[in-house]
């Protein structure tokens, strides 16, 4: 019951963030049939800046740590990865069983799932700048390691399942999504700053507009998902049932699988608490950005309605509203913060 | 200034897959091709350009060409990919100057 009463605490702190507040103020703007827009390139423009951020901060800080701090890394990644490849699987072997659940847009859903969310991770950040519990700086370069695995499993998965089905399922080329994972806008922007922050001194840049404008950046890509959340959730009810309870679980048990083998880290490697609390949240989020042209691109069947509804529609507005006051929630208690 | 007749292919379908279709049609031979974002709708509801990642966008490929690469470019990209993805094709009839552009002296049209 404790939990409960600090989860209740945590959500209302949740609530009264800007993060999950921007993000009910543009569900509730396109469900009024408001006509604010935000256009594309701006949001582009938001991606990039939050990305670049959480970049160089990581970058920045690996440098700093020199080589104890790649190896602090190293388990937490490789954590990520199973993270990644283990929430597909479970997928598989639950929401695609379901009845009237077709196999292959069951398998888009769960690589959505699997993948990552980066303005879920920044809007737990903030949560936990604000609430003073610190963690690793290099936590958000962790995205690729969980983002890839999970994309690349769901479109292997559902391209076998397609083949034995004696349908046309074509040769998967796997490098050839990794590929065009790491060339995308987001994770190109992420993966340059990293490299920025190791190689030059991008401190006064980072200070001076990064960290100083972020936080408006999000702002304004919340009310953008939350537009987007709305629009899509119309297109889920139109399909099975089944989506909506995976939508709303299955962030929930990502976290507390990501909690678990954090856990872990913190004993074998010393991972702080903020730094499980984080991974938690990184496994609960649903990535709403960048993977769905790769699900579409690599399993075409699949119907977008069904994964874009389930992940855009209710997936970020659940992980965001729900899954971060709870693992902090959980955090706290287990650690005793 | 002389006309030469020559077809024009239109192929409407998912932005998303863009570099898939632009491999296929100039593997067929498309001397060239314009492209451009568009809306509409169709069997698969509104398309209207909305929101995030290029999933809900819509393009209008252009090409001319003689029938023979026209014709094999609308069949190709029917059967590769309209399963899965929304899209239509169509054939036009046009005049063109300069027909050597459009690899119109090579073949009988």
């Amino acid at each position: 019951m404790e939990i409960l009463g600090e989860f209740l605490a945590d959500f209302v702190t949740q609530l009264q963030t800007f993060t999950l507040a921007f993000l009910i103020f543009g569900m509730l703007a396109a469900a009024l049939k408001s006509e604010l827009e935000v256009p594309e390139s701006i949001y582009k423009f938001a991606v990039f800046v939050l990305l670049m951020k959480i970049g160089l901060s990581s970058g920045m800080e690996i440098r700093e740590a020199g080589w104890a701090g790649l190896q602090a890394m190293l388990l937490p990644a490789f954590i990520s990865m199973l993270l990644g490849i283990g929430i597909v699987v479970l997928g598989s072997q639950t929401l695609a069983r379901l009845p009237g659940v077709r196999h292959d847009d069951a398998l888009a859903t769960a690589g959505l799932f699997g993948a990552v969310s980066a303005s879920t991770i920044l809007a737990g950040m903030l949560f936990l700048d604000e609430a003073g519990i610190s963690y690793e700086a290099w936590i958000p370069a962790l995205y690729p390691f969980m983002d890839i695995p999970a994309l690349i499993t769901a479109i292997v998965l559902a391209n076998l399942h397609i083949a034995r089905k004696g349908g046309k399922g074509s040769n998967v080329k796997i490098w050839a999504i990794v590929k065009e994972c790491l060339r995308g806008h987001a994770l190109t922007a992420l993966i340059g700053g990293v490299l920025l922050g190791l190689l030059s001194r991008p401190e006064l840049v980072y200070e001076g507009f990064y960290d100083a404008l972020f936080r408006g950046f999000l702002s304004i890509l919340m009310v953008v998902l939350g537009i987007e959340a709305y629009r899509s959730l119309k297109d889920l009810f139109k399909t099975a049932h089944w989506y909506v309870a995976y939508a709303v679980l299955a962030p929930i048990v990502h976290g507390f699988l990501g909690f678990g083998l954090g856990y872990l880290a913190h004993h074998l490697v010393g991972l702080s608490p903020g730094g499980v609390i984080m991974l938690a949240i990184i496994a609960a989020s649903n990535s709403d950005i960048s993977g769905p042209p790769t699900i579409r691109g690599g399993i075409p069947s699949a119907n977008p309605s069904a994964y874009i509804g389930a992940s855009t529609g209710l997936g970020t507005p659940v992980a965001i509203g729900i899954c971060i006051p709870l693992f902090v929630a959980v955090g706290t208690m287990v650690f005793g913060l | 200034m002389e006309f030469h007749k020559a077809k024009q292919v239109v192929i409407i379908t998912e932005a998303v897959i863009a570099d898939s279709v632009i491999e296929l049609i100039t593997r067929l031979g498309a001397p060239g091709y314009t492209l451009q974002g568009v809306t509409g709708k169709g069997e698969r509801g509104v398309r209207a350009g909305t929101g995030f990642s290029n999933i809900y966008k819509n393009m209008r490929v252009e090409v001319i060409a003689n029938e023979k690469v026209a014709r094999a470019i609308a069949e190709s990209v029917a059967q590769e990919f309209f399963d899965n993805y929304a899209g239509i094709v169509y054939l036009h009839e046009v005049e063109v100057i300069r027909a050597a552009k459009y690899g119109l002296l090579l073949s009988n049209t």
